[in-house]
């Protein structure tokens, strides 16, 4: 009985990761721009925008502090979170969670309007944040060219 | 039925919350999170942790977080919990941490008050059930351990750094004093081998940690340790005889008839975690490796005898391997196999009148339904072989070798 229960999970298990292998799309199209304040003029890398959405990078090179804002609409949030930050929506949620629930950290500003996202950022000295590809910005912010 | 009144009040609290369909608050700039949950054990031969082998609903637990950011480097919080497994905790509620959290800079913060230990790669968040797919998490965090190793009082200098050729470095150093109570999970443990622990002392706490995040995508290692020594006062209920061996045949009967009073030192006592965790898109494998070593002073305090003292040397080792796998955003599955000896030069238990007292060995699959985004039902089972962890109190008709025993609980936070 209790080798037939783990029999079936790990085939349930393996079955599952082969079809995920499959059948997922290898590359998403990044369908998502990333802006910051126009006083950030640092370049920025992969790295440096995982490390910002994980909290780990807190400063600019010229001590600025760095404010990142979410933009929650469902499939850019998505498509941005697991390009950059490299983890799935499920994890980057929980990643936050735990901070929040261990004290060391806070949950981070989110946007449900890609208009708040631009506005905020264009206030907002170091601010950073992502929004469709397809909207148009307004003069106050720029959008980043990774290294 | 064998529900308590604790647990009816937990339940209808959650029914409460979930028919109010609350999220996270914010009052005054002060943001307000919180969980509150509800389990049923049952278990086929042992009691294990409580009343298992008839069903308890004796177990559930709840907190309450408060946090302000003051200025943008600069933010406080608390946080308020209570819980119920067994004998343990009583739904008395407890500062689960408090501090302030300046992070001057990437490289260097500082936190200073009651801040969560961060021993291996779960013990933050052991008590979160919406953080993790396992109920039970391995016997690396079991739960005899939280009193000594949940939190402590002190400054905590943490920091990252980000190198272009290796990858991500986080240290923590956190330096303090530790509180144990004396009816905590760790008196229970002790009361098995018969010490009945009246008052803890303990002095210096210290814990480092390094987290490597290689340029491997998905992967992480690190090690923990934690240092502390512990003074107790407690009456002895029960003599470990074979260190007795050598003393007169009055002063054995005596000590182990009327059990006297004596100290208890635990000496450099040092736990180690060596762990690493792998990311593949939905699914996360993790394998850690404890090892507790220290030096167990013992010193009677009977007026009438002269007083004697005992070393006994710990070392105690655990280790599992553990895969979870979130197949939709309703359904998540995993599973573990844990070791746990309490005397790790004795694996076998050879030197014990029931060799199986020497080891523990578990293998645990759970599912996890995500109902909502705050709402979690899980069921978990496990099998246990051996019965290094089973309390012998628990258990007054002897303790068997092997143990099924079956989990579940609702989880809701904001």
């Amino acid at each position: 009985m209790n080798i037939s229960v783990l029999r079936f999970y790990f085939i349930l298990l393996i079955i599952n990761m082969g079809f995920q292998v499959l059948f997922t799309v290898c590359a998403h199209a990044v369908d998502v721009k990333i802006i910051v304040h126009p006083d950030v003029q640092e370049s920025i890398s992969d790295n440096d925008i995982r490390n910002i959405f994980l909290g780990k990078k807190t400063q600019w090179i010229d001590n600025q502090r760095i404010r990142f804002v979410l933009f929650t609409e469902q499939n850019t949030y998505q498509t941005f979170i697991t390009h950059y930050v490299r983890k799935t929506l499920y994890q980057y949620r929980n990643y936050w969670r735990k901070k929040v629930f261990t004290g060391t950290g806070m949950m981070p500003v989110m946007f449900s309007k890609y208009s708040q996202c631009i506005d905020y950022v264009q206030r907002t000295k170091g601010a950073i944040s992502f929004v469709p590809e397809n909207c148009i910005l307004s003069d106050g912010v720029r959008e980043v060219t990774l290294d | 039925m064998i529900i308590r009144r604790a647990s009816r009040y937990y339940v209808f609290v959650l029914f409460l919350i979930i028919i109010s369909n609350a999220y996270a608050l914010t009052y005054e700039n002060i943001h307000i999170h919180g969980f509150i949950s509800q389990g049923y054990m049952v278990s086929d031969r042992n009691n294990y942790l409580a009343n298992t082998h008839k069903g308890t609903f004796e177990f559930n637990d709840a907190a309450i977080n408060f946090s302000r950011l003051l200025y943008p480097n600069l933010h406080i919080g608390c946080q308020v919990y209570t819980r119920d497994i067994g004998d343990v905790g009583n739904n008395k509620l407890e500062i689960d941490w408090a501090f302030a959290d300046y992070r001057m800079t990437d490289l260097i913060g500082f936190r200073l008050g009651k801040i969560k230990i961060p021993h291996g790669l779960y013990n933050e968040t052991r008590d979160i059930d919406l953080l993790r797919t396992f109920i039970f998490l391995p016997p690396v965090y079991y739960d005899i351990s939280r009193s000594t190793i949940n939190a402590m009082n002190g400054m905590d200098i943490y920091g990252n750094y980000q190198f272009e050729t290796i990858g991500n470095l986080e240290y923590q150093i956190l330096n303090g004093a530790k509180r144990i109570e004396s009816d905590s999970g760790w008196s229970r443990y002790m009361e098995r081998r018969g010490m009945d622990i009246t008052q803890f002392d303990t002095g210096y706490a210290g814990c480092a940690k390094l987290t490597w995040s290689p340029n491997i995508e998905g992967l992480r290692l690190g090690v923990t340790n934690i240092f502390f020594d512990i003074d107790a006062d407690a009456e002895i209920n029960k003599f470990p005889l074979q260190h007795m061996a050598h003393l007169n045949a009055d002063v054995v009967k005596k000590y182990h008839i009327e059990g006297p009073d004596f100290i208890y030192q635990l000496n450099d006592f040092k736990v180690m975690v060596n762990y690493l965790e792998y990311t593949f898109r939905e699914m996360i494998f993790a394998a850690e490796y404890m090892t507790f070593r220290g030096d167990l002073i013992i010193k009677t305090l009977a007026p009438e005898v002269q007083p004697i003292t005992f070393h006994v040397p710990i070392k105690t080792d655990a280790l599992y391997l553990s895969m979870t796998y979130r197949m939709t955003d309703f359904f998540e599955m995993g599973g573990y196999y844990a070791v746990f000896w309490p005397d790790a030069s004795d694996k076998n238990g050879l030197t014990l009148p029931q060799n199986f007292m020497s080891w523990h060995k578990e293998t645990a699959i759970c599912f996890r339904f995500d109902i909502t985004d705050s709402l979690t039902f899980k069921t978990e089972t496990h099998l246990i072989d051996g019965g290094a962890l089973m309390m012998p109190q628990d258990n007054p008709q002897g303790v068997e070798q092997r143990t099924a025993l079956l989990l579940l609980k609702l989880a809701f936070s904001f």
